[in-house]
Order: C-alpha cells, then sequence, then structure tokens
C-alpha cells in the first residue's frame, strides 16, 4: 500500500515531464509505425524472460508470487501485481517494472541495492518499447498516442506543488482594440486564473495581477475552460462558432499544448476533463454530449438526449457522474464513465448557464437564465434549494471549495450565496451584463466579466475591488516600449533634481565654510573685546585712582588752605602774645613753632598745589585714555553684533539648504527608485522577450532534432533491414557453405569408403 | 432649328395635358448651354455632343420626368439617387438617367457619382438636368454636411436584416428562429431583435474584440457555413455598416428613433416597350423628424407578376411579357408599389371606340387604352339572359322566356331583364346565402340550431326590406342582448376570441386581413402590431352569460376589459385602422367602431362591399381575393373601385342598385371570346370570364332543370340549396362543389375551382343520374308527343338557353336514330348534356 501511494505521487509530480516527451514521444511513434516493417523482435519468451527468471524469479514466482507478482510468466507478469501493471507496452519509462528497477522508484528492485546489469535494463526497456511481445508470433498492439493521464489518487486533495506556471511566453497572439472574456477559471489550488479572449487564454495571478502567461488558441474562441481537479492541466473548449469545435489541453506549468480532442463541426460550448485526466465531456449547438477518451481522442459515450444546444457541463469531483445543461432548461446528470443517464433534473425554465458541483460531488448546483439558481442532491436527483439570485438570468455559477456559491448575472452584479440561498455579498461595478464569474480558493477572490469585456476582481471577504484584468494585454515589444518611456522619464525627473541636490549640496558646503569664518571671527572678536574690555577697565581704575589721588590732594589742600588761616591766627595771637610777653620761653616756643608750622604748611600748601595740578592733569590723561577704552570697546561691540548677526544668518541658511538637501535627497531617492523599477521593468520585458525568441528557437531546433531523430531512425531502419537482407545473404552463405563442406565430406568419406573397398 | 421648334410645339401641347412639373425651354432658364447646337444640327460642329433621346417608333417625347423632386441631405454619409424618365406622346417611358446632362448650380455644395448626388457642403443650391432641349430643375439642400452621425441598430443595422432577408418568415424570422438564431419577422421588434444578436447568447453572436471574424459577419459572408448562403460580400455597404456598428461598439439607438413615417417609390408608374427594357427605381424614406434618406439600397424589392415585370434587389425593373405588374418596395414597415405596365415592343394599336353603358365602361376602357386592348364584343341575347339569370337569381330561364326575350326587339330589354331579376325572391335568397357566409352563420356549440336559424332569419329579414347594409353592420356590431331575443348577438357566439372576432370584421367588413399582426408586423401591408391591438381593443370589452334557455347566451357590454400589446405589455388604445383613437370612455367601443365601419368617410367599407358585389358578377373581384385588401394588392383598377364606392354610397348602401350598375354595364354583358388584344388578359375585365356555377347554384339549377325536389334540414321539400340556413346543413353534391362550411370568413371557403371528382360525381354519382330519372323529363316530353327534335330543342334550351347548332342537331339525331329505346338514347342525351362543361359554366 505504501509504495502504491508513493508511486502516485511520483507521478503527480512528474507530469510535467510526461507532458514535455509527450509530442516528441507522438513523433516518434508515429513515424515508428509508418517505417518500421521489420523491427527486430524482442520477445518475452526468447529474451526477457531468462533474464527476468535470473534476476527476479527468486521472490516473484508461480509460488512465491512477492508483492503479488509473477515475472516467471508472461499473462501473469502482463496482468501485474499488487499495485496494478507494471508493464505499459510501448512505455518502457511509464512501466512500473521499469521505474523500480531504474531505481526511479521505490521499493528499489531488485531490493539488494545493486541495480541489474546495464545491457539487461536496456534490453527489458526495449521489449516494453517494442510492444512488450510474448513471442516471435506476437504482433504489437497498433502504436496509440499516448498520454497517460492516469490518476488515481484522491484528485480533490490538495497536490504537494502548488501548480504554478513556470515561465511562459507572455506575447498575445493578437491584441485587439476591444477587450473580450469568454470564459474564466480559476486554478483550484493555485492562485492563478485563465480568461479566454479571441485566439488566446491569458493566465493572471490573482494576487499580484500580473500576466502569467499566454496560450494560444488558433482554433478560434474558447468558449469553456477548465482547470483539471489538480489544477495541473486546463482544457479549453470553444473553436470557430459555426464552423469547427475542439478541446485542447494544456499544460499549466509549462504552457505547452498535450493533446487536441474532439472535431466538432460547431464550437464547443461546454466542456470538462474528469478527475483522473482520463475522459474529456463536451457539448455544443450540435445537442451532443460527447466523452472521449484523453488518451487517444477515442469516444467513450455520446448522448442524444438534450433537446437544444448543450450550454453547461461538469464532471463531479469525485468522477462518477458528468451533469450537462442546455439551452431549453433541462439537465441531464450522467454516469461518466458510461454516459448512462442516471438522472434527469426538471425544473428550470430558461437556458442553463451553468452546472457546479460541490467539492464533495453531493450537491450539483445549477444557474439559469430564468433567474433562479437550483442546489440537486444526486442519491435521487431531487431538488433541495431554489432562489431567485439574479432576475433577469444568471449567466454563472460556481461553487466554492469551502461550500460557498458564487454567481453572476444579467444585472450586472456578481453575488456569493451560501448554500441556503442567502446573499452574502454583492460584488458591484461591472458595466453591462455579466458573463462569467469564477471564484479563486487560493487568493479568496471573485472574478466577474461583462459584455464590454471587462473583467473585475474582488476581494471575496469585504467585496473591495482589487483591480482589473485586460483579456487584450499589450505586446511585449509595446510593453517594453512603454517601460522604456517610463524609464525615460523616471530619468527626465531624477536627473534635473539629482543635479539641483548636487547643486544645493555645493552651496551648503559654501554656506558651511562661512558659517565656520564667521564663527571664527566671532571668537576673534570676543577675545578683542575681552581686551579692550581689560584695557578699558585699567584705564577707568587708573584713571578713577588718579582721580582719587587728585581728589585727596585737593582735599588736603582744602584742609591745608583751610588750616592755614586758623594757625596764622594762632600765630599772630602768639606774636600778640609774646609781644606781651616777649620772653616768655613757652611763647616763644610757641611762636617759634608756629612759625615754623606755618612755613611748613605753607610749603606743603604750594607743593600740594603743584601736586594738584599734576593730579589733575594726570586724571585728564587717565580720562582720555579711559574714554579711548571705553569707544574701542563699543566699536569691537559693535563688530561683534555684527559677527553673530553674520553667524546667525549663516545658520538659518545652512539650516534651510539642509532642509533642501534633505527634502530633494528624499524626492531624488524616490525617482531613482522609480527609474530602478523602470529600469527592472525594461529589463523584465527584454527578459521576456529574450525569452520568448529563445523558446521559439528552441522549439524550432527540438523540433529540428526530433525530425532529424526520425530521419536517422528511418536511416537505422533502413540499414538495419540492409544488415539482417545482409546476415541472410551472409547465413545462406554459410548454410550453403556447410552444406558444400558437408557434401565434399561426404563426398571425400565416399571416396574413403570406396578406397577401403579394394 | 427647325426641328426643334417642331417638337417644342408639339411639346408644348403634350404639356397642357400632361406635365406637372415645370419644364424650361429653349431661350428660358440655362439659355447657354440651350442655345449651343447639338450634334444633329445642320452646322454639325459640336465638341460636346448632347446626349440624344432615344427614339421610340410612332411617337415624340413630350416630358422629361425627374426623381424625387428635391434632394435633402442632412450628413456625411447620406445621399441621393435620382431616376430620369422620358414620357412619350403614345404613353410609353424610357429610363433616362444615364442620358441627361446633370448641371450642378454651385458645385461646392454636393458631388455626383453617377446617377446618385453627395453632399460636399452646407447650403442650398440646384442641379438641372437636361436632355437635348429638355430640361428640369431640382432644388438641392444640405446641412450637417460633416457630421457623421452613429450609426443607428434600428435605423441603419437592421435594414440591412430586412434587405438580405435575414429576418423573413423563411430564415431567423421565423417564429423559433432558424438554426438557434431568432430575429423579429421582418423587424417588427427591434429591441428584442438587438438582445438577441448582441447578448442573448453571451460570447457568440457578435464579439467586439474582433468584430471582423464575429459569427455574425462570418455568417453572412458565409465565412463559415451558413443555411442563408453568402448574403453579402465584404466590403460591400451592407457589410460595412454592419461592421461599423460593430466597431463602434454595437450599441443600441439612444434617446429617441426617428420613426419612418413613409416612403416614396419612384418613378410613380412606367410603361415599357418591350421585353429586356429596363427602369431603374429609386426609394426615400421620410422620417417623423422631416428628414429623408435614400433607401434604395436597404429596400426589399418585390413583383406580383415577375411573368411582366422583373425587378432586382438593386432596384432595376426589367420588362419580359406583356401584361402589367404592380412593383413593390418595402422598408421598415412601409411598403408601396409602382405601376409598370409592358407593351410588346413599338405595338401598333389603334383604339376602336365602343359603347360605354355607364361609369363603370368609362373606368374600365381608359385602363384598357393605357394597355392597348380592345375589349370583347358584346355577348349574344342568349348568353345574356343564362349569365343574368345564374349571377343575380341562381336559376336558369325557361325556355319560353328565352324565346320571348330574344324575339324583344327593345333596345332596353336587357336592362328590363335585369330588373326583372332584381324583383325575383331568388335575388334575396341568394345575397342572404353569401352574408350567411360572411357572417358565419352556422350552428355550433356556441350557437344552437334554433338560434342559427334566428339569426337567419334576422339576416333575411334585413336584406328582404332592403336595410342599408351600413345600418345593418351597426345593428350587428353593436348588438346586445340574448341570443334567442336579438339574433344579431350570435355574431359574438360563433367566434368568442376578441382577436378573431376582430380579424373578422377587419375582414369582412374592410377586406383586410390582419391576423398577420396579431404576431408581427404584416410583411406586405402597414399593419404593425400596434394598430392589430389597437383595433382588438374595440372588443375587449365584450362580455357573454347564461340565459335561462341554455342554448340561449346573453351577449353584453361589461365596459371594463383592455388589451395588452404582447411586446411591449401596455394596455392598448383602441384606434381605427389605418385612423384616430376615438374617444371611447364610457361607449360601447363596438358602437364606436361600428359607426366608424358603417360611416361614409370610412376609406374601406364602400368600396370593399361594392368589390365583393363585383366579385360575384365579374368572377374576380377588382381587388382579388376581396378580403385581401392590402398594399402589395393593388386594385387592378383603383379608380372603378373608387367610384363604385361612390355610388354604393349614393345609393345609401342599397346594393340592389349596384347590381344594377354593374348588370347593365357593357362590361358585365361582354362576349367570352376574346380578340388577339385582349387574349392573355385575366385581370383587366377586357372579355366575359368562365366561371364554374357555385355548388348550390348548380344543384338548385339541375333541380331546375329535372323538375325534382330536394329535402333539406328545417326546410321543406322542394326548397332551393341557396336557402339552407346552416353552415352544417349540407349534402355529398354541394359538399364536392365546395360548399362554404362556414367555419371562417374568409372568401376563399367557397370553392369555385373545378376539380376532377367535381367531373366524376357528375359523371358517376347519383344525383344527375337519379334526378333524371326520379324527374321524368323526358318521358313526360315523349308523352307530350313531342318530336325528338323538338325534345332536343327544350333540353338544349333549358340546359343552356340555345338551340343546338346544325352539326350537334345532325350528330344527336344521328345517334338517337341507332338507339332501341329512344326516351332512354334522349335521357342519355340530358345526362350529357349535364355534363358537359357549358353546363357546369357561366360564360
Amino acid at each position: 500500500m505504501n509504495c502504491h501511494l508513493k508511486r502516485l505521487t511520483f507521478q503527480t509530480v512528474k507530469l510535467q515531464s510526461t507532458a514535455l516527451a509527450l509530442v516528441a514521444c507522438w513523433m516518434v511513434t508515429s513515424v515508428a509505425t509508418a517505417d518500421d516493417k521489420a523491427p527486430e523482435k524482442v520477445t518475452f519468451d526468447d529474451h526477457v524472460k531468462p533474464l527476468l527468471v535470473q534476476r527476479c524469479s527468486s521472490c516473484h514466482n508461480g509460488q512465491k508470487r512477492e508483492g503479488d507478482l509473477d515475472v516467471t510468466n508472461y499473462t501473469n507478469l502482463m496482468q501485474g501485481g499488487g499495485s496494478g501493471t507494471v508493464i505499459e507496452p510501448q512505455d518502457a519509462s511509464g512501466s512500473y517494472l521499469y521505474q523500480l528497477i531504474t531505481h526511479e522508484e521505490t521499493p528499489e528492485m531488485p531490493p539488494s541495492g545493486t541495480k541489474i546489469p546495464n545491457p539487461e535494463i536496456q534490453l527489458i526497456a526495449k521489449w516494453i518499447d517494442l510492444g512488450a511481445l510474448e513471442n516471435s508470433g506476437s504482433v504489437a498492439a497498433k502504436a496509440k498516442p499516448k498520454f497517460d493521464m492516469s490518476m488515481s489518487a484522491n484528485p480533490t486533495a490538495k497536490p504537494e506543488v502548488t501548480p504554478m506556471p513556470l515561465r511562459i511566453s507572455l506575447e498575445p497572439i493578437i491584441k485587439t482594440p476591444r477587450p473580450s472574456v469568454h470564459a474564466i477559471a480559476t486554478s483550484p489550488w493555485a492562485p492563478i486564473t485563465a480568461i479566454s479572449s479571441p485566439q488566446q487564454i491569458l493566465l493572471y495571478n490573482t494576487q499580484n495581477l500580473n500576466l502569467a502567461g499566454v496560450l494560444p488558441f488558433e482554433e478560434g474562441v474558447a468558449h469553456s475552460l477548465r482547470f483539471s481537479r489538480n489544477g495541473q492541466l486546463l482544457l479549453a473548449g470553444g473553436g470557430r462558432d459555426g464552423a469547427s469545435g475542439k478541446t485542447v489541453l494544456f499544460n499549466v506549468l509549462t504552457g505547452e499544448r498535450i493533446t487536441t480532442i474532439g472535431d466538432e463541426l460547431e464550437s464547443v460550448l461546454a466542456s470538462d476533463i474528469s478527475p483522473d485526466h482520463s475522459l474529456v465531456a463536451m457539448g455544443g449547438p450540435n445537442k451532443l454530449v460527447k466523452i472521449l477518451s484523453t488518451t487517444d481522442g477515442s469516444p467513450i459515450a455520446e448522448m442524444k438526449k438534450h433537446t437544444d444546444w448543450v450550454t453547461a457541463l461538469e464532471f463531479s469531483p469525485d468522477g462518477k457522474f458528468l451533469a450537462s445543461g442546455d439551452r431549453n432548461g433541462g439537465i441531464h446528470v450522467w454516469e461518466a464513465d458510461t454516459g448512462n443517464e442516471a438522472f434527469t433534473l426538471k425544473a428550470h425554465s430558461k437556458s442553463i448557464s451553468g452546472v457546479s458541483w460541490r467539492a464533495d460531488s453531493q450537491i450539483l448546483s445549477s444557474a439559469s437564465e430564468d433567474g433562479s439558481i437550483r442546489l440537486w442532491e444526486l442519491t435521487e436527483g431531487k431538488q433541495i434549494k431554489s432562489w431567485t439570485a439574479h432576475g433577469t438570468g444568471v449567466t454563472g455559477v460556481e461553487f466554492h471549495r469551502d461550500g460557498i456559491i458564487s454567481s453572476c448575472g444579467r444585472d450586472k452584479v456578481a453575488k456569493t450565496w451560501d448554500q441556503n440561498g442567502k446573499l452574502i455579498r454583492q460584488f458591484a461595478g461591472l458595466t453591462d451584463v455579466a458573463v462569467a464569474v469564477s471564484h479563486c480558493d487560493e487568493s479568496n477572490r471573485v472574478l466577474a466579466s461583462d459584455w464590454t469585456g471587462k473583467l473585475t476582481i474582488w476581494n471575496a471577504v469585504d467585496g473591495a475591488a482589487i483591480g482589473q484584468l485586460a483579456s487584450n494585454p499589450p505586446t511585449l515589444t509595446e510593453r517594453l516600449a512603454a517601460s522604456q518611456k517610463n524609464l525615460t522619464a523616471a530619468n527626465q525627473k531624477h536627473a534635473p533634481l539629482a543635479k539641483v541636490l548636487a547643486e544645493t549640496k555645493v552651496s551648503l558646503n559654501g554656506m558651511l565654510g562661512s558659517l565656520e569664518q564667521a564663527k571664527q571671527a566671532q571668537v576673534q572678536t570676543q577675545t578683542k573685546l575681552a581686551k579692550m574690555e581689560t584695557t578699558f577697565s585699567t584705564a577707568k581704575t587708573q584713571f578713577e585712582s588718579a582721580a582719587a589721588t587728585a581728589s585727596s590732594l585737593q582735599t588736603e589742600l582744602a584742609q591745608k588752605s583751610g588750616a592755614k588761616p586758623l594757625i596764622k591766627e594762632s600765630l599772630d595771637k602768639a606774636n600778640a602774645a609774646l609781644a606781651l610777653l616777649p620772653e616768655d620761653v613757652d611763647l616763644k616756643t610757641s611762636v617759634t613753632s608756629l612759625n615754623a608750622k606755618l612755613q611748613q604748611l605753607d610749603a606743603r600748601i604750594n607743593e600740594l598745589n603743584g601736586l594738584v595740578a599734576k593730579a589733575n592733569e594726570a586724571t585728564n590723561a587717565m580720562k582720555a585714555q579711559m574714554e579711548l577704552a571705553a569707544n574701542n570697546v563699543n566699536g569691537t561691540k559693535t563688530e561683534m553684533q555684527n559677527v553673530i548677526a553674520e553667524v546667525t544668518k549663516l545658520k538659518v541658511d545652512v539650516e534651510t539648504t539642509q532642509k533642501k538637501v534633505d527634502v530633494g535627497s528624499k524626492i531624488t531617492a524616490a525617482a531613482m527608485a522609480d527609474v530602478q523599477q523602470a529600469t527592472q521593468q525594461v529589463n523584465y520585458w527584454n527578459s521576456n522577450l529574450s525569452f520568448v525568441a529563445e523558446m521559439k528557437a528552441i522549439q524550432a531546433e527540438i523540433l529540428s532534432v526530433d525530425t532529424d531523430i526520425a530521419a536517422k531512425k528511418t536511416a537505422a531502419d533502413a540499414a538495419n533491414t540492409k544488415l539482417s537482407e545482409a546476415q541472410k545473404t551472409a547465413d545462406d552463405a554459410m548454410r550453403q557453405k556447410k552444406e558444400a563442406e558437408a557434401k565434399a565430406q561426404a563426398l571425400k568419406e565416399k571416396l574413403s569408403k570406396l578406397r577401403q573397398t579394394l | 432649328m427647325k426641328h426643334y421648334y417642331q417638337i417644342s410645339i408639339r411639346t408644348l401641347a403634350a404639356l397642357c395635358v400632361a406635365s406637372t412639373i415645370s419644364l424650361s425651354f429653349q431661350g428660358t432658364g440655362f439659355a447657354e448651354d440651350d442655345k449651343k447646337p447639338t450634334a444633329n444640327t445642320p452646322s454639325g460642329v459640336e465638341p460636346v455632343a448632347q446626349p440624344l433621346i432615344p427614339v421610340v417608333k410612332n411617337a415624340t417625347p413630350v416630358k422629361l420626368e425627374v426623381f424625387p423632386s428635391d434632394i435633402l441631405l442632412s450628413n456625411l454619409r447620406d445621399r441621393q439617387s435620382i431616376v430620369a424618365q422620358m414620357v412619350y406622346s403614345n404613353g410609353i417611358t424610357v429610363d433616362v438617367t444615364d442620358l441627361v446632362k446633370s448641371q450642378i448650380g454651385s458645385g461646392a455644395i454636393v458631388k455626383q457619382e453617377e446617377a446618385t448626388f453627395h453632399p460636399v457642403a452646407d447650403g442650398e443650391t440646384t442641379v438641372k438636368f437636361s436632355i437635348e432641349n429638355f430640361n428640369i430643375e431640382l432644388p438641392v439642400k444640405v446641412a450637417n454636411a460633416a457630421s457623421n452621425p452613429p450609426l443607428s441598430f434600428t435605423n441603419d443595422v437592421m435594414p440591412v436584416f430586412s434587405k438580405s432577408g435575414c429576418n423573413a418568415g423563411s430564415c431567423h424570422g421565423a417564429a423559433r428562429g432558424k438554426d438557434g438564431f431568432r430575429l423579429s419577422l421582418y423587424g417588427f421588434d427591434p429591441k428584442g431583435d438587438y438582445h438577441r444578436l448582441t447578448r442573448e447568447m453571451l460570447g457568440r453572436r457578435v464579439d467586439l474584440a474582433v468584430p471582423q471574424d464575429c459569427l455574425l459577419i462570418n455568417k453572412a459572408v458565409g465565412a463559415v457555413p451558413h443555411s442563408g448562403g453568402e448574403l453579402f460580400k465584404p466590403g460591400t455597404e451592407y457589410y460595412n455598416t454592419l461592421l461599423n456598428w460593430l466597431e463602434a461598439g454595437a450599441s443600441f439607438d439612444e434617446g429617441k428613433v426617428q420613426k419612418v413615417v413613409g416612403i416614396e417609390l419612384y418613378p410613380k408608374n412606367a410603361v415599357l416597350n418591350g421585353p429586356d427594357s429596363k427602369q431603374r427605381l429609386t426609394v426615400r424614406a421620410k422620417y417623423e423628424d422631416g428628414s429623408d434618406r435614400d433607401v434604395t439600397s436597404l429596400a426589399y424589392f418585390s413583383t406580383n407578376n415577375d411573368n411582366s415585370a422583373l425587378v432586382s434587389q438593386d432596384g432595376w425593373v426589367t420588362a419580359k411579357n406583356r401584361g402589367e405588374a404592380f412593383v413593390m418596395c418595402r422598408f421598415d414597415t412601409h411598403t408601396v408599389g409602382t405601376d409598370v405596365i409592358v407593351l410588346p415592343k413599338d405595338v401598333e394599336f389603334t383604339w376602336k371606340d365602343i359603347p360605354e353603358n355607364n361609369y363603370i365602361d368609362q373606368r374600365i376602357n381608359e385602363k384598357l387604352r393605357n394597355l392597348r386592348i380592345q375589349p370583347s364584343e358584346l355577348c349574344s341575347d342568349v348568353e345574356f339572359i343564362r349569365r343574368a339569370s345564374l349571377d343575380i337569381c341562381g336559376i336558369v330561364p325557361t325556355p319560353e322566356r328565352v324565346n320571348q326575350f330574344v324575339a324583344d326587339a327593345a333596345p332596353d330589354k336587357r336592362a328590363k331583364y335585369i330588373d326583372e331579376m332584381l324583383a325575383r325572391k331568388e335575388f334575396v335568397e341568394m345575397w342572404v346565402m353569401k352574408w350567411s357566409e360572411l357572417l358565419q352563420i352556422r350552428s355550433t356549440r356556441q350557437v344552437s340550431y334554433k338560434a342559427t336559424l334566428l339569426y337567419y332569419d334576422w339576416l333575411k329579414s334585413k336584406i328582404a326590406n332592403n336595410v342599408p347594409v351600413n345600418q345593418m353592420v351597426r345593428e350587428l356590431l353593436g348588438s346586445q342582448g340574448g341570443t334567442f331575443t336579438v339574433p344579431a348577438t350570435n355574431y359574438y357566439q360563433n367566434e368568442q376570441d376578441n382577436l378573431k372576432v376582430a380579424e373578422n370584421v377587419a375582414q369582412v367588413f374592410l377586406g383586410m386581413r390582419i391576423q398577420c399582426a396579431q404576431c408581427h408586423n404584416h410583411p406586405f401591408d402597414r399593419w404593425t402590431m400596434d394598430d392589430y391591438y389597437g383595433f382588438v381593443a374595440f372588443f375587449s370589452q365584450v362580455a357573454r352569460k347564461a340565459s335561462e334557455d341554455p342554448r340561449e347566451q346573453i351577449v353584453f357590454n361589461r365596459g371594463s376589459g383592455e388589451t395588452k400589446h404582447p411586446v411591449t405589455g401596455q394596455n392598448m388604445k383602441p384606434k381605427f385602422l389605418g385612423g384616430i383613437e376615438p374617444e371611447t370612455k364610457s361607449k360601447d367601443r363596438r358602437a364606436v367602431v361600428a359607426d366608424w365601419i358603417a360611416s361614409a368617410d370610412n376609406p374601406y367599407f364602400a368600396k370593399n362591399l361594392s368589390n365583393i358585389v363585383w366579385a360575384h358578377f365579374l368572377g374576380k373581384g377588382i381587388v382579388d381575393e376581396v378580403d385581401d385588401v392590402r398594399v402589395s394588392n393593388p386594385a387592378v383598377n383603383p379608380q372603378l373601385l373608387d367610384e363604385l364606392g361612390t355610388k354604393f354610397k349614393e345609393y345609401d348602401y342599397d346594393f340592389k342598385k349596384l347590381v344594377r350598375d354593374i348588370c347593365n354595364s357593357r362590361t358585365y354583358q361582354l362576349s367570352t371570346k376574346t380578340n388577339v388584344t385582349n387574349e392573355s388578359d385575366l385581370t383587366n375585365f377586357s372579355h366575359a370570364s368562365l366561371r364554374r356555377i357555385r355548388a348550390e347554384v348548380l344543384l338548385d339549377v339541375i333541380s331546375q332543370i329535372t323538375e325534382t325536389k330536394n329535402k333539406f334540414r328545417g326546410l321543406p321539400l322542394g326548397s332551393r340549396a341557396v336557402q339552407i340556413a346552416d353552415g352544417n346543413t349540407t349534402d355529398y353534391f354541394l359538399t364536392t362543389f365546395g360548399r362554404a362550411k362556414r367555419e371562417s370568413v374568409c372568401s376563399c371557403e367557397v370553392i369555385m375551382d373545378p376539380s376532377l371528382s367535381q367531373a366524376l360525381h357528375l359523371l358517376n354519382g347519383s344525383t344527375v343520374n337519379t334526378k333524371i330519372k326520379q324527374g321524368k323529363l323526358i318521358e313526360r316530353l315523349v308523352a307530350e308527343e313531342k318530336t325528338h327534335d323538338q325534345i332536343l330543342n327544350e333540353i338544349y334550351q333549358r340546359c343552356f338557353s340555345r338551340l343546338p347548332t346544325e352539326k350537334e342537331r345532325t350528330a344527336i339525331q344521328q345517334e338517337i336514330s341507332t338507339q332501341e329505346n329512344k326516351t332512354q338514347a334522349l335521357e342519355d342525351i340530358l345526362w350529357a348534356l349535364l355534363n358537359s362543361r357549358e353546363f357546369v359554366f357561366n360564360h
């Protein structure tokens, strides 16, 4: 069981490469069938059985049958083991046995860990590729186009790898003057939507709204788009209205066409691929529902019960049923693999515009131009719910993975509903009758388009419109030209900004220099001022001390001058007294002392007068000096103020300019970012252009190589034929030689016998 | 110059009679041009040759006509094609469009490409057309020469569908469409068509992304398989219209769509000289805002007689065999036609004057003169007496009366005989029968046998008392009450579906089949769905309730109830067909419509009834079928029909007087023998036509001749088949000979065509042989000991009113002489006579 599941996972992941190989494979096989007239036969009995017996039969024999596989018997081997068939005739790489012995798959065989010798593997591969013949009498089955789409794992489960497109050409096939959207589909497991417009299908990323790929549909218009349940395949059904119809299967990852199924005389209006990828169903104006095999396009069933154009169909997610609706309001549910009718669902009175299954296959929703959406259960085929969704006609319906239903209608609105028919949200903004609706489960966004080709995408949660997708995107050259124009514009915007910024920066630097100088000047002036003030203060001190000296001298002078009369009076009095008392010694002494004193006083007064004059002179000088100093101080102060003003001004200037620089830098940086973005865009579109060119070149090369391979194979086959003819000739010659030798021998013996008879 | 002078004199003379358009002659108007000498003047030095008027043998050109009478161009795309027609002294017309020289007064206003004028700049000017010395000047007015208005879906795109036949009944116009796509029949529902074309099948029929490659275009040009084939090629006007409309966004008309109020088809008539003569047509549509448009390329052309005139879809008439055709064009809901007469090339014809008894002969002979047909001679007295007796009274004259009539030398003996017939009760019975058919008097589930009889008696009393028909119609349509007490109410019992009642009223009293317009605008007539439902609205308030007698119903006016238009869903106001919307508030709408129908102003009523009477006597209506009046089925002699209608009104709707006029006309009394000119004429009453005697009369006449009696339900033994009241009462003979079942009002119910089963019934059926045996006429005559010759005369006169010819007599005598049983032989001869075509036909 374990190995079984693993194998399936492997297949799912490998699908992409399988698909890639397909085209080449077809070519080779078709050439081979045409020219392999006498291929070398590798048979089970002659070549493979001995090998398998030797290498594998110890476990996988008729008795032991490990893994329920017996390799010793052709029939048993072809029946396969517990995990299904192990040999896919004509497809070695697709055969389980081959995958195990090459250790591409587990459990590796033989289990010892060592592969069997390479030539033996090659022999087995050759045997399988040539049809896995039993014996020399077996004839290889007719080679058929081979695309093994079998998927038996739960197809509705989330794949391990998100099926996002790899790099696909973004070059539109045509660019129409107006948009038109005929169908919308969303991948169940990736944020990818496919929309169809004439001659092409566009893949868009529903998250960033970027174009993710353009798939050519030269058949005309795809009226129906369906992702496979695992999201890896996209089925487009359509054609040229009134003339031809087809379905085309694309690999979502590579964008390559895998196969084309159906050949109708009218456009396919509805189509779907079964969850296991084995069947494609389609319907259209011929009123038929057809089920075809994806393997070779062969018809499986054809249902003729619809009375009008088939307008809608969908396989149930479990693959059991196929529901189809017609323009008359009729719905039939068929058994998917037989086409036998299971139910007829009658209720709608007008054209069915869509049928969609709930993810668990238990409920089918149907939408009709009669305005209603109806839900049906599929055990008895009974209607369980019906509501008027868009009064003037519902034009599309889809069940979300989580059971919510989205719809769109002629009322120009898309809506989401719960399963009771309760409106959850309306999505407005369409300008005409809505044409198609889909809900991207991965991004939880609703997409709907209208008759004018406008396709809007909304957030399903709040109904906010997120953007629009163009069904007529510009060509790569146009995109490149536009991005180049953007780049030029960005550059043009950026260049002057940068220039101005640089200039501003230069002037800022200048200003900063000036400011520095001014600041130094301020300091110097400050110093000078201090000096001046010191000088002034010294002068002032000196002046004050000189003034004080003068003042004290004047005071003394005034005292002395004031004392002189008193002394003179005393002297006079003493003289008088002496005169009276000439001999009075005391008196005499007094007069003498007084005389001395008076003389002393006069002398002092004289001295003081001189001193005062001198002091006054000095004071005046000091005063002048002080005043000069004061002037100097004032002058320097003014100077100082100027310097400060200069500094202040410069500071403001610097600040302003700095701001300018800051803002300019920001703007310039933004402009630069634009430039970079534009450059990126240019590079992006350039790279896309070169990708397309390169891809085309490689594809052309592949084609030519394939042609070459085919030619070489033809040559080799021819040579082989010649070789085998030559071998045959050689063999014949050898046989004849042997016969001749034998004859010679016989004759010799006869002669010898004859001799003995004598 | 002398040559021209002569022509001018002749021209002037002719113009005094015919011209309606002013002509400029030499020396007047555009003098410079005219004074230039032409190529065939003696001087012969004319560098620019004037175009020459085509020569028509034995005739001179008298008048140049150029249509239309003015050129009005109102936008960049507008254009006007003209048709120039030269009228000759003998009535022949020749298309000279390619020959006339045109001179545009101011070249900056319009430019000319072939016969079509295109705008250049706004302004007014004139274009002068001249050929030799005939000149016509047309005023030209150009407005908005620079404006290129958006294409209109209704007025530009839909006409392409109509022209290409897309919306014809055999194609997408069918009720369920064709191949999954439906258009309204002849485009009666533009909005619906727009929806179906653009949005019904989303993403299929049109795709604005690639308009040149969408289904609509691909189907039309046959790029993809199309049941209708390739309708036009890329690059044609039709293709460009569709493509430009798609490229502009395929929008529906915004705002008011100018309705077409009428279309004009030119020339108004044409008299073509010999097979393969051609005449081009031009069609102009007039819109309600006063603008017009050349729709020659958009109109759908048809002819009612492609044996005489073929018309191509680009508007060229090609003459074929001698005869007349009504060439029609349809555009929008309008159909108009033009009379085309085709004469053998250069036919020589001299009209021989013949007496004209009354206005009927005048009108008939006027037309015959135009057609260059000489009517037949007058029929013989015996032919007349048998014809008049059968037509007026449904009887054959007795041999005695024939002899008396033939012997009568009075010049007005025919008029007297007519009065004699008109006075008989059989005349009344004949017309009661005819009206019974129109009023569908028959017992049904709704109308009991008793009511049927009462209804019949009511009708009989009206006719017997000479109640004017208009009065009778008023009484009938406005009737209220029990079907026993007021028998006329049975009219509303016979048919209880309002739609059918309206249709019957239109068909019986106005001669129109408006049924088509129930579901779509009438394809060959002017009636639209609006007209139809507007007319039905008159009958929307008729109600019925049970009476005490379960066989009786009471018909009354409910006074409420409306008719809805099925497309628009709106209540329709009662509207007269082709007339006004009368005030019907608190009135019985039926009375309003009855008054309108029976009024002297009604344009259809009197003419229709006169035509019914006419058809009875001449075997064919002036409009034929009599209840199929429509534009595309024109009256063969509208003047006569007008005059009959006028007379009928003058006679206060007493059709006895009308019958007298008709029977007294020479036209009625013409022989069935044709001459060279009228042998192919089947429509213009230039000779009497052979008419199979209708079922009831035939049975009555056989009974009269064989002296046997018939028994019909509700009538005494010996009553005449003509007297049968109930449409459901019949017998095998009557049914075989096409007696009307009165299940519908259609004039086609009475089968007048001879058929094999009729011949076989006369030969092998029980009626004739049994009656000969029962009546024992021959036995009686033999018993009266009449000679074989006398008996032969007697039965010949009884059957044919005439005596046997010598050849017949000799042959029969010889035959009788070989027979042993002479009575048997004579009976066989009577049987043979009753089986002869001469007997079964009125001639």
